[in-house]
């Protein structure tokens, strides 16, 4: 063969490779970018989606254009159910844009993001302690794409070797019953933690991500303990910032709830272990302090279904009814969220004003300490670590 | 602008290719002035100002060179003089903007001196860029150059496939092929150049980039102070060590491509340097280029010099298996310990390269007195059949453990990483590793493996990546073999081997689109050549 002849059919199956790998990624869509038909046994589940929230919430909330849009970090995206029976009409059709990892200025963004779609009604604000302790305020807020930047974001899912990476494993894994998926309005299926345990069991992930908990905790307590006043007092950047995104809800007549995310005890646990007790209550006043300005929901205290004992390691059979492990609540206790909120009676989750607040304050502190005087385990744990 | 970057492959390189080839048909002169000013676009895309860095140093440098190329043999001591003036010269500019602050920094640490260190702007391949001047200037003096103008010197100096991160190259062995290309396209040129373009690219964005946050990842947890258990350091280090190789050597295979575009044969760079036997056959192997230019203007007068001195002693010279511990250390030890040296700080500055340089230089000292050494106890087949693997074996080992201080971001982080390759830090596994092992990981952790908090899937990548590229590393033929045919770097001759052998055919052509597809596909994330930063 010549050389002019190999550069004719190099070059051709060059572009022939690219063009095929462009179709197919087109066509799985692995990212939910393009809002491509699902299709069963093909792309009807996006695990590789849930990877990466971010571009795929961003392309799926501008095709939904939702009334209610869900905001906070992986615990909302995975127990919030967008199409949970509970959402009264009103409400819906509901978006979930809960972002693994977001923190307060994230969830910012986040929520100016969904305003910018224009039909926003009712804004649920998982403001998690968590998500205020690691607030990190160089997160500059929201500017809409620019036409290149939604060029690269086609390019990203098409003709990168990401995306076919991940285009072969969402075709290749579609039957496998513990593929996480991201649904069409954003939610994340349980299927991934289901999965982890049934390798691992309920025992096994609570140690796991106690000891992982403990570490951020640590880091927080770092920063943290001791400053309350520059962590959430009114003039701290993270208040100032829930202040603004309150201010956005009202320009653009967004009713906002904010929510104070359940944790299991164990998890409590740790907070006051390491001392950071005083800047959870002070995170608390804060939200309350805000009055009229938004509904505020406090789920984050020693309940019923936060004290539920988890199995020792090594034991599969053993069940927890709400939790997935300490941090991440199930759909369950999602729903039971959602009652609670929108005007069913219970104990669980009290609404924060700046006349409930010493109360709610002193209750779960009592809470607290009968739970240690039923459960010594972890706090020993703690205190030895 | 980077070799591995859309805007390089989808813009600069066909237009700049496009033009030339045009040019070329109708004006050699002007297709030459195309590439030195596509060149400088290619060198000023990253920072403009890099332009007005550089751009006095090429003029010295230049009328340095015309002035002793004037002088010719008639004027010796001005001669010289000048040469010294030049090196001086070329070396305060790499010393201002590399050393500066390290300089300052060393004396803080010594002295307690409060010397304020200032951010400056590090000219793109200043080292390399540096060392070609210098090489050009001894040439120049010692009289293998003998003519040349300033549109030849600033081909030589700017030509850019080789501008940021080399193969270093001779005046002598470029501009006689610049003066016979024909600046037009060349079917077999570019087959070739293709061909080692997208198999450098695939080295670069498929393998050396896949394996890299992981190698990150240990080498940050050791900088932060965390310790660093058995199995994750020798990953972490053989990781890294695999890393920069399919890195920088993917970059050489980039550039040699690009060059033959131009109708230019690069020197060889690389040559399966972790296939090697011993240390001497490492350096022989690994970054050659810079191998050749240390040897050359650095080891061998220094060599000679001291020689000169030892004989003017009537001291014995070095005499193979007769040599005397003197000799031996005056002649061999010591240049080879401050070459490397040099190579060390040319790397980098920072205490962990001077570390890496100085490992290095004792290595080659103690392969040189081995070879000294041992005909003198051990000699026949046994010794070839028995240090084979074990040198293989033992080479490897030692470059892998220096390449820690040349990763790590300080002494103490390499440290660190030395420690656990040690086992002084324990061996753990992931927990979620150890349980998924079963009975086998409850036997591995009777035996003292313990389970950490680590990601077992962050684990499991960083072997199973490591483990792949081993498997290429020391497997597969490299690039220069597969194309040996088709001379891919200056002076490669034919090999034997033909199962490996590129040619044009169908079947070469599909597997290359095959490759180039997958680099295409990989340029997505920003990820800049290791060697760039030099």
């Amino acid at each position: 063969m010549s050389t002019s002849r190999y550069i004719i059919v190099w070059t051709s199956a060059v572009l022939l490779l690219l063009v095929g790998a462009g179709i197919f990624n087109l066509a799985v869509d692995p990212f939910d970018v393009f809002g491509v038909r699902r299709i069963d046994g093909f792309n009807a589940t996006k695990p590789q989606a849930s990877d990466h929230t971010f571009l795929a919430k961003s392309h799926q909330l501008a095709r939904q254009r939702p009334a209610t849009i869900v905001l906070g970090s992986s615990r909302p995206d995975i127990a919030i159910d967008p199409y949970s029976k509970i959402w009264p009409a009103e409400f819906m059709p509901v978006f979930n844009f809960g972002i693994p990892g977001n923190e307060l200025f994230g969830i910012g963004r986040n929520l100016e993001q969904a305003a910018a779609t224009g039909r926003v009604k009712f804004a649920l604000i998982f403001l998690e302690a968590e998500a205020i302790l690691s607030a990190n305020p160089s997160n500059l807020p929201w500017t809409p794409p620019t036409p290149f930047e939604n060029a690269r974001d086609a390019l990203k899912s098409t003709l990168t070797m990401s995306a076919l990476g991940a285009s072969l494993a969402t075709v290749l894994t579609q039957r496998q019953p513990d593929n996480p998926d991201l649904n069409e309005r954003g939610a994340t299926s349980e299927a991934g933690f289901r999965g982890e345990v049934r390798i691992d069991g309920y025992g096994e992930l609570f140690t796991q991500k106690n000891d992982w908990y403990l570490t951020q905790a640590r880091q927080a307590a770092r920063r943290w303990v001791g400053q309350e006043e520059q962590l959430f007092g009114p003039e701290s950047p993270s208040f100032l910032r829930v202040r603004e995104m309150l201010g956005l809800c009202r320009l653009r007549n967004i009713k906002p709830i904010l929510i104070l995310a359940p944790s299991h005890a164990d998890r409590l646990e740790t907070f006051a272990a390491l001392g950071l007790w005083p800047a959870i209550e002070t995170i608390k006043r804060g939200l309350a302090s805000l009055g009229d300005e938004a509904e505020v929901w406090d789920f984050m205290g020693y309940d019923p279904q936060t004290t539920e004992a988890v199995p020792r390691r090594g034991d599969f059979a053993g069940q927890v009814q709400w939790f997935w492990e300490p941090a991440h609540f199930k759909r369950a206790l999602g729903d039971l969220i959602l009652r609670r909120i929108f005007g069913e009676p219970g104990d669980f989750g009290v609404l924060l004003t700046p006349v409930t607040i010493d109360a709610r304050l002193a209750h779960v502190r009592a809470a607290q300490e009968s739970y240690r005087t039923m459960y010594p385990t972890m706090r020993k744990r703690l205190a030895q670590e | 602008m980077l070799f591995n970057s859309y805007e390089f492959l989808l813009g600069f390189l066909p237009l700049s290719l496009g033009i030339f080839y045009i040019t070329g048909t109708y004006s050699r002169e002007r297709a030459i002035q195309w590439l030195i000013a596509i060149s400088l676009v290619f060198y000023a895309w990253w920072r403009p100002v890099n332009v007005l860095l550089i751009s006095p140093s090429i003029l010295v440098n230049y009328g340095l060179a015309r002035t002793m190329l004037n002088l010719g043999e008639r004027r010796p001591r001005i001669s010289n003089t000048l040469l010294w003036v030049g090196i001086a010269f070329n070396l305060t500019f790499l010393g201002y903007f590399k050393y500066l602050n390290f300089f300052e920094a060393t004396l803080n640490d010594v002295l307690g001196a409060n010397m304020v260190l200032t951010e400056l702007i590090l000219p793109l391949g200043i080292s390399f860029i540096t060392f070609q001047k210098i090489a050009f200037l001894v040439d120049v003096h010692a009289g293998r150059i003998r003519s040349f103008g300033l549109q030849d010197y600033c081909l030589f100096v700017l030509f850019f496939p080789q501008l940021i991160a080399g193969p270093i190259v001779h005046y002598r062995e470029m501009m006689p092929q610049f003066q016979m290309a024909t600046c037009q396209f060349n079917g077999r040129d570019f087959a070739v150049g293709i061909t080692l373009f997208f198999m450098g690219l695939f080295k670069k964005v498929v393998l050396a980039d896949a394996v890299a946050p992981y190698v990150t990842n240990v080498f940050a947890s050791a900088s932060g102070g965390q310790s660093t258990s058995f199995l994750f350091a020798w990953l972490g280090a053989i990781g890294f060590t695999l890393q920069i190789y399919f890195d920088f050597s993917g970059y050489t295979d980039m550039a040699l491509g690009l060059a033959r575009f131009f109708g230019i044969k690069l020197p060889v760079n690389f040559n399966s340097p972790l296939k090697a036997t011993n240390i001497i056959d490492f350096w022989l192997r690994w970054h050659v280029s810079l191998t050749r230019f240390l040897t050359a203007y650095l080891y061998n007068p220094l060599v000679l010099a001291l020689t000169r001195r030892r004989a003017a002693a009537g001291k014995p010279a070095f005499s193979g298996r007769n040599t005397t511990l003197g000799a031996y250390v005056t002649l061999l030890a010591l240049p080879t310990v401050l070459t490397m040296f040099v190579s060390g700080l040319w790397h980098g500055a920072g205490y962990q390269f001077l570390l890496w340089g100085l490992l290095h230089g004792l290595y080659l000292s103690v392969n040189h007195a081995w070879r000294v050494l041992r005909p003198r106890f051990w000699q026949g087949p046994s010794y070839q059949r028995l240090m084979m693997p074990v040198g293989f074996a033992l080479t490897f080992t030692a470059v892998v453990a220096a390449m820690v201080m040349f990763r790590a971001s300080t002494v103490t982080a390499g440290l660190r990483i030395w420690r656990g390759m040690l086992g002084m830090d324990g061996i753990a596994l992931p927990g979620a590793v150890l349980h998924r092992l079963g009975g086998f990981g409850d036997r591995l952790m009777t035996h003292g493996v313990i389970a950490s908090g680590a990601s077992g899937s962050e684990f499991v990548a960083l072997a199973g990546w490591t483990l792949l590229l081993l498997a290429i590393a020391w497997l597969a033929p490299n690039t220069l073999q597969m194309l040996s045919m088709y001379e891919p770097a200056l002076g490669v001759k034919p090999l034997p081997d033909r199962w490996v052998a590129w040619r044009p055919s169908s079947g070469w052509a599909i597997g290359m689109a095959f490759v180039a597809v997958c680099g295409i596909l990989s340029l997505g994330r920003v990820s800049a050549f290791l060697y760039w930063q030099f």
